[in-house]
């Protein structure tokens, strides 16, 4: 039976236990909606539907939506989470599809679920003339000759349009032939190595229609960014329009910051997150109200998940968890439970972020800060998506960003400070996208690809007799499909395959990508699938498969790796009275080598063991801070060292409050006496080969992250730093606060500014 | 520092450069000195075509083509498919096939020989243009579009699926316009399947070539490494032998395929004339695909030739029930009911059987025993097979309704038996 939730919140008011250890509890009021009239210019059969499914009104950024692509504008929509978005495009698009017969659209979702859960929606439309086709790796072929032939607006994923669209662009004559309107939804989500591919794609597509006498117009949505307008300039190469002024209505919200009680106030630890949240979760969970816990990592799902289970058995059979590495079936079903209210707690990874109908929850919980401040709002928006109060808790963790953001409510709240970067010139990601470019079409000698000057990639392709010149124009000249080579969400072709080994049958249980492999499924790792624990017994590099068996062990594993990096070339590089600044090409050397067990529950640790996997040896970018010698004065070798490790530590903990990304994307490293420049120097590196605009933007905000991360750890409350601040068990908090504002009163003397076009 | 040397480092695997002269013109003198081909230019592009005439006396495996210019017309209008029956006739026809430089489509794989046969009074004719450098596409496309508008109808060997298509998108990439409609096709992989279905391991031209026209290749040059070739004479080494070949393959695709339609025709001819053929066939198939043409006793003649096979029971069974001859009817559907082995040919074969004792010869005891054979046979297969017993139980519903109406017209036969004698 449902129960009041504002019944529990006037419990946890006042409850001490829990209030007290709130710094941050805010009521956004409900918000009326603000309407105007369908334009009159609406296309009949559309005004017919429209009124026919209740829809007599729209919100004001739907229209303005509508004017702005009528007329021919490109579009980028920011409004919140559950604003109505998709009909805001959607109304546009099929007016255009149905004023012109031979108009067409290309409808791109990050993920297939995304995709499946939209075609419902536009299915629903039912227009004369507008067939609609989802075209994934799951349209059998059948349909895929019809959507080819008939489709007037076609459905997919970017992976699609890369693999199976764009390299057989003859076949789908019909859809680019007229191709009118490219649909980006979750534009944030295209960052990283990810954004970088998609911004090539762009340029394939638009070659292709160009090719086609096709001019398509873009529309994206997008999460709230600082730089919507920049991202979606760098993706597609257009200037949009930026509707950012929401006029749907929203239900009453209470966000609440919640922040562990210090169990150690001397060291400065708090009690975990994870236990935090699963206690707050089984609380709502009771009380009968639908609610999602978000989780860091797929472990901590695991953990979560199987505390809620073994401590709420009568709600057990409607508990689930959900990340990647379920299968796609597993997933389905999870999220079919959620919208029929048959589930009444999840636990997921981000991977329910992004905008799947999951119906509406009541709750939404985050098991630690997601990492940037619009998952933050995906997150919380996960909860209340319909009229009504709704809740959603931060619980902090010991990092310094969480801790941050405990005590600084007013970088949620207001205006987005990060962005969303890209790197289309990674030398990784533009050399593949050429080529799949040079198999669609053939390069003139002086093409240029966007705003990319390519003639070097061009005629390196040719040495590599990959592509041949003949005159002015390179024809591809080999037997591949470059597409399926190369992969546009990570670094590397192939996930691993995980096997389950039970006596003689066999039973892939879910895949993981290649780059955690090491930190993952080394031999005697524990595996945590459904909540299920396996031990890996052996991996097969070169197979990529990983056998597990099930285990019962009381314990967790937790990979170490060591760093070594090599600076290469340094493409900015500025002096300054106690310290120097790079933004660098390095080489990056790691190794994990060993893993830590960590007993369940108590979460001490309880022994090691070795890994043993090769080498790997990364080209990228690295922002590089070193240090004047007279900083250090007094201090003894292992008293520096453990600064620079305090340092390094902080800033990369920091650094994800003005660059959009994930923490494990930013890798850290220390060196005593940096061979080439020799000072102390700690770096911070970009985790994708060749970079994706993480260290250069590291490298321009610096001043902003030293700073920052000056004031964490001043407003500290610990005695002698802690997991939140320098780091835990190192008595050197003050030399850390004062080796900062040294560093930061040199800064304003500029001494020496070097850098590739000075 | 070049941006492109750590990409180099990191991710190429690629082989170094080889050795680069350009020997693509001494290539190209060779073959047309050795196949006396023709250089066919316009402004600066150029192509080269060879054309030939090839005696009918030749050989190709157990095949030849003597008795080519006596096909039987009729039945190669049978091998089109779904109900139509073009009027065709062997000289309207084009065969062909093409090399290419990857076999996966899409826009980068290109056609760089096209071969073309048909035959005309003068013999067997092959004519094969190649893309002798990539600035001359269109020119080259220009005279294959010229063959193909010529004929009235394609013949390949899964030109379909893949050559004709793999043309078409060079069309489209050279801006030509297409025709709305795609020209009359018959596709060999298509009409093998159908008579040779559960024959042949696979459908391969090379296992068609061997195990129907006896013929093999042991010089041949491998299909995979045909692109291989070709990117090396474009990038200018030496390869005047390899390329040979790759026009041999081409000229040996064209006859196979000439070979085969004329066996395909005769096969089809020998099983409606004398049921039987030399060679392993499907009957079954062969005689569906008569039966949706609409010769009726030309499918019947075909599988009267096999009634040692089931299908061919079943479906001989069902033509002779619709031409009301039910004794021959009654006799196939009771054999098959005594050689199934299988319970849904068992079921169809009784079913079948009782209707018709039933209806036709109102035997309702011969009927009964039908019926009867099915509820036992289906009480043990729900024994047999757990997972399938809500279909079972389904089918036992209907076997048991069929059983009480059979007892009761029984009852009621023996009531007026016993009225009578009284």
């Amino acid at each position: 039976m449902p129960v009041d939730i504002e019944a529990l919140l006037n419990e946890l008011r006042n409850d001490s236990s829990f209030i007290n250890n709130v710094t941050f509890w805010g009521v956004r009021e409900r918000q009326d909606a603000r309407f105007g009239e369908v334009p009159q210019e609406v296309h009949q059969e559309l005004k017919k539907y429209l009124a026919h499914a209740g829809i007599h009104k729209l919100y004001t950024h739907q229209i303005e939506t509508y004017r702005a692509v009528s007329s021919g504008r490109d579009v980028v929509i920011t409004t919140p989470t559950a604003s109505g978005k998709s009909l805001a495009y959607n109304v546009p698009v099929l007016d255009g599809l149905l004023k012109d017969p031979d108009a067409k659209a290309i409808y791109l979702f990050p993920t297939k679920a995304l995709s499946q859960d939209q075609v419902k929606v536009i299915e629903a439309f039912t227009l004369p003339g507008i067939r609609l086709y989802i075209y994934d790796g799951d349209t059998p072929s059948s349909i895929r000759q019809a959507a080819r032939q008939n489709g007037r607006l076609i459905v997919s994923n970017p992976d699609m349009l890369h693999t199976g669209i764009l390299p057989n662009h003859p076949k789908w004559v019909k859809i680019f032939d007229g191709l009118k309107y490219i649909v980006l939804d979750e534009l944030h989500t295209y960052r990283g190595v990810f954004g970088s591919h998609l911004s090539h794609i762009m340029k394939r597509l638009e070659r292709i229609a160009a090719f086609y006498k096709s001019k398509p117009c873009f529309i994206a949505s997008s999460a709230t960014i600082e730089n919507p307008d920049e991202l979606f300039h760098r993706i597609t190469g257009r200037k949009p329009v930026v509707i950012s002024r929401s006029g749907s209505p929203l239900g009453a919200k209470h966000y609440i910051i919640y922040n562990p009680p210090l169990v150690n106030p001397l060291q400065g630890i708090r009690r975990g997150v994870v236990l935090e949240s699963y206690k707050l979760g089984s609380r709502f969970i009771k009380n009968g109200n639908a609610t999602i816990v978000f989780a860091r990592s797929r472990l901590n799902t695991e953990v979560i998940l199987s505390y809620l289970k073994k401590w709420l058995p009568h709600t057990a059979g409607r508990i689930a968890g959900y990340r990647g590495g379920y299968l796609p079936n597993e997933r389905r079903d999870i999220e079919e439970g959620l919208k029929r209210g048959e589930i009444r707690g999840i636990v997921s990874t981000n991977a329910l972020e992004l905008g799947i109908d999951i119906g509406s929850l009541e709750v939404s919980i985050m098991a630690g800060y997601p990492g940037s401040v619009a998952s933050f709002h995906q997150q919380a928006g996960r909860s209340g998506r319909k009229e009504g109060l709704s809740v959603s808790v931060l619980v902090c963790s010991n990092s310094p960003l969480d801790q941050y953001i405990a005590q600084h409510p007013e970088y949620l709240m207001n205006k987005s400070p990060e962005a969303a970067l890209i790197n289309p010139s990674n030398i990784y990601v533009l050399v593949d996208q050429v080529k799949c470019a040079a198999f669609e079409l053939p390069f003139q000698k002086e093409d240029s690809f966007g705003k990319e000057s390519i003639s070097d990639v061009l005629s390196y392709l040719e040495e590599k007799e990959v592509l041949h010149r003949e005159g002015d124009v390179y024809h591809w000249q080999d037997r591949s499909y470059p597409a399926e080579n190369v992969s546009i969400r990570s670094a590397d072709v192939g996930n691993f395959v995980i096997v389950e080994r039970a006596g003689r049958s066999k039973r892939v249980i879910g895949e993981v990508d290649r780059a955690s492999v090491p930190v993952l499924l080394y031999e005697n790792a524990v595996y945590l699938h459904e909540s299920q624990q396996y031990i890996v017994v052996e991996l097969d590099w070169d197979k990529q498969v990983a056998y597990v068996e099930r285990s019962d062990v009381n314990y967790y594993t937790d990979a170490m790796t060591r760093t070594d990096i090599k600076i290469l070339e340094n493409s900015l590089e500025e002096h300054h009275a106690s310290y120097r600044a790079f933004l660098s090409d390095v080489l990056v050397r790691t190794v994990a080598v060993k893993y830590k067990k960590i007993k369940f529950g108590s979460h001490e640790n309880i022994g090691y063991g070795e890994i043993n996997l090769p080498e790997t040896e990364m080209h990228t970018r690295s922002f590089i801070l070193s240090f004047e010698e007279e900083l250090f004065q007094g201090m003894s070798r292992e008293e520096r060292e453990e600064l620079l490790l305090a340092l390094s530590n902080l800033l990369r903990n920091i650094s994800p409050l003005y660059v959009m990304t994930d923490i494990r994307d930013i890798g850290s490293a220390e060196n005593l006496k940096q061979e080439v420049i020799g000072l102390p120097t700690v770096f911070l590196f970009d985790r994708y080969p060749g970079g994706v605009g993480l260290a250069d933007r590291l490298f321009e905000v610096r001043h902003r992250i030293l700073q920052t991360s000056l004031q964490r750890v001043t407003e500290c409350p610990c005695a002698e730093g802690c997991p939140s601040c320098v780091g835990p068990g190192r008595a050197n908090k003050e030399k850390t606060v004062m080796f900062l504002q040294k560093l930061l009163k040199g800064e304003i003397r500029l001494v020496e500014k070097r850098g590739a076009d000075a | 520092m070049n941006r492109l040397e750590f990409f180099d480092r990191a991710r190429s695997r690629l082989p170094m450069k080889k050795e680069q002269r350009d020997e693509r013109d001494r290539n190209l003198e060779c073959l047309q000195k050795e196949l006396h081909g023709e250089v066919l230019s316009e402004g600066p592009s150029s192509i080269l075509a060879v054309r030939y005439t090839v005696s009918r006396s030749v050989r190709h495996g157990d095949a030849s083509f003597s008795e080519v210019g006596s096909l039987d017309t009729a039945v190669l209008r049978l091998l089109f498919s779904g109900t139509r029956k073009p009027e065709v006739s062997l000289r309207k026809l084009l065969f062909f096939d093409v090399e290419t430089t990857g076999l996966s489509g899409g826009a980068g794989t290109n056609v760089f020989l096209v071969g073309f046969l048909r035959v005309s009074e003068r013999g067997i004719e092959i004519s094969q243009y190649f893309l002798s450098n990539l600035s001359s596409e269109r020119l080259f496309l220009r005279y294959i579009q010229e063959e193909l508008r010529q004929a009235a109808v394609l013949v390949s060997y899964n030109g379909k699926g893949y050559d004709y298509n793999l043309i078409k998108s060079r069309y489209i990439l050279n801006g030509f316009p297409l025709e709305d409609q795609d020209p009359l096709h018959l596709d060999l992989l298509f009409t093998s399947r159908r008579i040779w279905k559960g024959v042949l391991p696979d459908f391969t031209l090379s296992t068609v070539e061997r195990t129907v026209l006896g013929f093999g290749r042991p010089m041949d040059i491998p299909g995979w490494r045909i692109p291989e070739v070709y990117f090396n004479y474009i990038r200018g080494r030496d390869v005047a032998q390899d390329l040979h070949l790759v026009f041999e393959h081409n000229r040996l695709d064209l006859l196979s395929l000439l070979a085969l339609l004329i066996r395909q025709v005769s096969v089809i001819r020998v099983g409606i004339r004398e049921g039987r053929t030399p060679q392993r066939i499907n009957p079954a198939s062969i005689s569906d695909m008569l039966l949706k043409k609409g010769y009726p006793e030309e499918a019947k003649s075909v599988l009267e030739g096999h009634l040692e096979c089931t299908e061919v029971l079943k479906r001989l069974g069902l033509i002779y029930k619709r031409q009301q001859q039910h004794h021959r009817a009654l006799e196939l559907f009771t054999a098959l009911a005594d050689r199934a082995s299988g319970v849904s040919d068992y079921l169809f074969a009784c079913t079948e059987a009782a209707k018709l004792c039933e209806h036709v010869f109102r035997d309702m005891k011969r009927a009964l025993s039908y019926a009867e054979g099915m509820r036992e046979r289906l009480m043990r297969a729900c024994a047999f097979y757990p997972e399938l017993r809500e279909r079972l139980e389904y089918e036992r519903s209907s076997v048991e309704r069929r059983i009480e109406r059979l007892m009761r017209r029984l009852s009621v036969s023996a009531g007026k038996g016993i009225a009578q004698e009284g």
